[in-house]
């Protein structure tokens, strides 16, 4: 096996199929930012959560912030506070199964059915990402003989005053 | 040809690209042997630099055989074995003759561009963003050699590619940061980041004379391999980076202090670079300066800071007073490749040193994107990838 292998993926593509999936993910947070935001009363009604418009915007920000984050270099803590966000939206559309109404109280079984599938995806990817990018695949090698010094190390008296000097102000190449 | 192509952040693939032709009667057109990754291209690779456009060829670490030159190239021939500095030098404008060939006045094309955002132009570089030229790398199978003239350093018969290659980067990079420190004979050299620019500043401060090299990081194989050239160690996930600098320096602090880290310093515990890091997540800021900021602290009064690593942008909270009642002297900068390249060669000729202790990795072109990973993840004791078209 070779290192490439190693660390998780194609060799000739440097992007995995994890990193890809939370891109996606991150791509999705920002959909989902905007339905927060534009429509919250429609939200509100659909799931029997009238009165809670205001923490449905506010999710709008929290979406967008997670689609920024997972979409810079810190994309593995990026992805478990994803998830984390999965489990919040869980506890509060949960609140919307005391509804009388049974259409919403569908649409709430629903909701929750999908957030469990966001919140296993979510979790699957960040699992993955971090497995994929710790250190401890492979035992460390010893390089301890690698001093770079054919003819040995230099001691600090063979750098005579002139050899410094010279390596200060070498001829110069140009003109 | 083959190479690899950047297509965004984290996105480099090994892709079939039209095969680069001369363009000017300056150029050469050069088949690689061999190029590597170097840590800048993590920077580009993580998109931390801007103006890198999908489509680019990476790589700036090559080498190889002359195939073509044009009219106007009069110190190359076909056939002859060459490394490419990083840098593009035209050899005659006032920055190349004083020798300060990362600062070559000619060769960026994107020079207006650079002009407004640096406020003088920097020199055109290989596999780099379009703020230095966007000129293709080297990680491909050719590659175009604008001012081949004074872009390129002759490779003796007797070395093999892999004691030649760093010739054009990381060798002169850590050699240039010791010579930046003007090295006394009573030194301590403290060198951040045992990676491949710090294992060569390590190095080269031991052979300018240095009475102590202690190397700073948190990756037992790294600190092992600064150790094997007779380095102290500091793991800075182990230990406090300031008390033990101290400890070593009988409380005075390093007289000089070398950053080979640069921007994506990592140091999770210390409050600095967790702000850091959670800007760089929300994208509010581009550097982590947690090791800059270290320096300064640390470096005893009167000392000097030099500072291969590379940053590109703000950088954020910079005890700069500090810096001032101390007196420390700042020194920086892309390396001037050929300025130091005469006599780096004779010292690997003369086996002084040889540079390709440093390769870990040596694999086909086509496993580049996956390496580009490895490195990046610091699996498998991976600190130096040589890739061979
Ligand atoms: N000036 C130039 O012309 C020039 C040329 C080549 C490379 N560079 C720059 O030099 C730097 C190093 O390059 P490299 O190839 O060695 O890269 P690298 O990524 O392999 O090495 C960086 C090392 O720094 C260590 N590190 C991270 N945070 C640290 C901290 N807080 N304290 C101590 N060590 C820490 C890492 O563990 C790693 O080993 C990069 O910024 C690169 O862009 C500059
Ligand atoms: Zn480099
Ligand atoms: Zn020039």
């Amino acid at each position: 096996m070779n290192a490439a292998t190693l660390s998780g993926g194609p060799a000739d593509r440097s992007m995995t199929w994890s990193l890809r999936a939370a891109r996606l993910m991150g791509w999705a947070s920002f959909g989902l930012a905007v339905a927060f935001v534009a429509a919250p009363g429609r939200i509100a009604r659909t799931f029997g959560l009238e009165g809670k418009e205001n923490l449905i915007r506010s999710f709008g920000a929290q979406e967008a912030m997670a689609g920024i984050s997972v979409l810079s270099t810190e994309v593995t803590p990026a992805m478990w506070s994803r998830a984390a966000g999965d489990v919040i939206h869980i506890g509060t559309l949960a609140t919307g199964l005391r509804t009388d109404d049974s259409r919403q109280h569908r649409n709430v079984v629903v909701g929750l059915a999908a957030l469990a599938g966001f919140l296993l995806v979510d979790s699957l990817i960040a699992a993955k990402l971090g497995s994929e990018r710790t250190r401890s695949r492979g035992e460390a090698r010893d390089y301890s003989g690698r001093s770079g010094f054919p003819k040995g190390r230099p001691s600090a008296a063979s750098a005579s005053a002139a050899e410094r000097q010279q390596a200060r102000q070498p001829a110069m190449a140009a003109g | 040809m083959k190479a690899l192509v950047w297509h965004g952040k984290e996105d480099i693939r090994y892709d079939t690209v039209p095969d680069p032709e001369i363009e000017d009667d300056r150029d050469a057109i050069i088949k690689v042997t061999s190029c590597a990754i170097c840590g800048s291209d993590l920077h580009l690779f993580h998109n931390f630099i801007p103006a890198m456009k999908p489509g680019d060829i990476m790589g700036h670490e090559m080498m190889g055989e002359v195939v073509e030159v044009g009219r106007g190239v009069t110190k190359l021939r076909k056939g002859e074995r060459v490394v490419i500095p990083f840098t593009i030098n035209c050899d005659e404008c006032d920055q190349c003759r004083r020798g300060n060939f990362s600062l070559c006045e000619r060769s960026n094309r994107n020079k207006a561009l650079a002009d407004k955002v640096f406020g003088h132009t920097t020199a055109g570089l290989f596999g780099y963003t379009h703020l230095t030229g966007g000129y293709s790398g080297g990680q491909a199978d050719y590659l175009r050699v604008p001012f081949a003239d004074g872009t390129h350093i002759k490779v003796p018969d007797s070395l093999t590619d892999e004691q030649a290659l760093f010739l054009g980067d990381i060798f002169p990079t850590g050699w240039q940061a010791a010579v930046q420190c003007d090295i006394q004979r009573s030194d301590v050299v403290a060198v951040w980041g045992a990676g491949p620019v710090g294992q060569m500043a390590v190095r080269s401060a031991l052979i300018l004379g240095a009475r102590k090299v202690v190397t700073i990081d948190r990756l037992k194989e790294r600190l092992d391999m600064a150790a094997a050239a007779g380095s102290e160690t500091i793991d800075f996930e182990e230990e406090s980076v300031v008390e033990r600098l101290n400890e070593l320096t009988d409380g005075k602090g390093p007289d000089k202090c070398i950053d080979a880290v640069g921007l994506e310093a990592h140091a999770a515990s210390h409050l600095d670079s967790m702000m850091d890091r959670m800007k760089q997540m929300t994208m509010t800021a581009n550097d982590r300066a947690h090791v800059l900021r270290e320096m300064i602290y640390v470096c005893r009064g009167g000392g000097t800071l030099s500072i291969p690593g590379v940053y590109s942008g703000l950088v954020d909270k910079i005890p700069f007073g500090m810096a001032m009642n101390k007196g420390l002297t700042f020194r920086m900068g892309q390396t001037h490749v050929r300025r130091w390249t005469d006599d780096l060669t004779r010292r690997i000729e003369e086996g002084e040193i040889d540079p390709s202790f440093v390769i870990t990795h040596s694999e086909t072109l086509d496993q580049g994107p996956g390496m580009y990973r490895t490195f990046r993840n610091k699996q498998d004791s991976c600190v130096k990838v040589v890739l061979k078209p």
